[in-house]
């Protein structure tokens, strides 16, 4: 068994291999684009993990530690900063690189999603989804 | 009586456009006519006998300042609810528009994850993908323009501060509008005078993009077939730099000129030139520019071409 495992790792190259790990949770509250991300996210052979509104994100993301949140702002029931402010604060989560993804570009909004703890922020339609894709890869 | 009803309805539709309340319109018109009453009364009873007895004076005189602040306090409010009702529009396109950013990016998102399978396929369908991305593009754009028309109304500071490269920008607005330029044989060249790199100012990179983009974009959709355009940079003293974008195109008619930057105005030649346009271009254009702490000017002649100029602080870190 041993030796099996040892021979199916050494196969692999090891971009791979490190991607193979790396869970993603999502909070999208809209359908259509939760399920083009988890798609995309998927593929690429990532774990994705998703919540649709604040509450529930932050109620999983107690029992799970993803590699990387990515994260919406306008979310019903909490909204993405009280998200944030939730992760920056949990002991297990506190150093988890969160992306903002959103629709909002005041330069308000931006600058207070950074000052929450925020490791990026992303416009969604300056984007395409490749270009998310690429830019969580090279985050995590 | 009739036609007295109809032009109170008519008061009435019209407050209601602006968002007066209905019972202010006839409110506003029953106060109107109380003030001239009073002041016609007041008239008549000074240049009678009635007018020696001075108490009855300062009553009449009384009368008159209330009720004149009574209309007064009416237009008031009317005005402010005007004001309110514009406020509720700016904030009703601000909503509609964040709305409407969701569809428009998993469009962008499904247009450009699209692969063809076979090049036969891909020779079939490539113009039509590449036309429903530049919409799909081009309404994100106008998204994007309209949320920052609604927030520049409500009196806020959309720039964010950050540094641009204006060469490199220059540039690529250049290679953007050549193949654009060339459809209609004209002529795009950029003339930098401020040389590479190094230059950056303080400002927002999307939205001073926005505002070079629209300067060029104006110079080829207002020029003919043939014309010549060309963008300039240029040092403006120790800290500070010009971008100019001059045209030979159809102008601007001199009457018109004081009116370029107002929301939604557009030239009337433009408009018989190109029916595309939504007349925030230069409006927003010129509060980017000036959010910036820079200034635009433009001179034109009609028949003969026009030319934006930009100037902004520059720094050389």
């Amino acid at each position: 068994m041993l030796d099996r495992c040892f021979v199916y790792h050494s196969l692999l190259p090891i971009n791979e291999m490190s991607m193979e790990s790396k869970n993603i949770f999502l909070v999208e509250d809209d359908t259509s684009m939760r399920q083009l991300l988890h798609n995309a996210f998927a593929e690429e052979g990532f774990d994705v993990e998703s919540a649709k509104d604040g509450e529930e994100a932050i109620e999983k993301l107690q029992r799970i530690t993803p590699d990387m949140i990515l994260l919406d702002i306008i979310l019903p029931k909490k909204d993405g900063f009280e998200v944030l402010q939730f992760v920056r604060e949990y002991e297990a989560l506190k150093n988890v690189p969160v992306v903002l993804l959103t629709n909002l570009e005041r330069s308000e909004d931006i600058e207070k999603a950074l000052s929450l703890g925020a490791t990026t922020y992303m416009v969604k339609s300056n984007y395409t989804l490749q270009e998310i894709v690429e830019r969580i890869r090279s985050l995590s | 009586m009739r036609q007295y009803l109809k032009r109170q309805l008519d008061v009435r539709s019209q407050a209601q456009d602006l968002g007066v309340p209905l019972w202010q319109a006839p409110a506003i018109l029953f106060s109107l006519l109380g003030a001239i009453i009073m002041i016609l009364m007041y008239l008549v009873y000074t240049s009678s006998q009635m007018s020696d007895d001075p108490s009855f004076l300062i009553a009449a005189e009384a009368v008159v300042v209330m009720s004149m602040l009574f209309v007064g306090g009416f237009f008031i409010h009317a005005i402010e609810q005007i004001a309110r009702a514009n406020k509720m529009k700016s904030e009703f396109i601000a909503i509609a528009s964040h709305q409407m950013k969701s569809p428009l990016a998993q469009v962008k998102w499904l247009l450009n994850s699209i692969d063809f399978s076979s090049i036969e396929e891909k020779n079939r369908y490539q113009d039509k993908f590449g036309q429903l991305q530049k919409s799909n593009e081009s309404m994100i754009q106008l998204i994007n323009d309209l949320l920052d028309v609604a927030r520049i109304d409500r009196g806020e500071n959309i720039i964010r501060s950050g540094k641009v490269d204006i060469v490199g920008m220059a540039q690529t607005i250049l290679e953007q509008y050549t193949p654009i330029a060339k459809q209609k044989n004209i002529e795009i060249q950029l003339k930098n005078n401020i040389g590479v790199g190094a230059k950056a100012v303080h400002t927002d990179e999307r939205r001073i993009g926005v505002a070079l983009d629209n300067l060029v974009r104006n110079a080829i959709s207002y020029t003919k077939e043939e014309g010549h355009v060309e963008i300039s940079l240029e040092k403006e003293g120790e800290k500070g730099f010009r971008i100019c974008v001059k045209d030979n195109g159809i102008g601007v008619p001199e009457s018109e000129q004081h009116r370029i930057f107002e929301r939604f105005f557009r030239a009337s030649n433009g408009k018989k030139e190109s029916a595309n346009g939504t007349g925030l271009g230069l409006y927003l254009t010129k509060s980017i520019v000036e959010q910036s702490g820079g200034t635009i000017w433009f001179r034109s002649i009609e028949g003969a071409g026009s030319m934006f100029c930009i100037s902004l602080p520059i720094t050389n870190k």
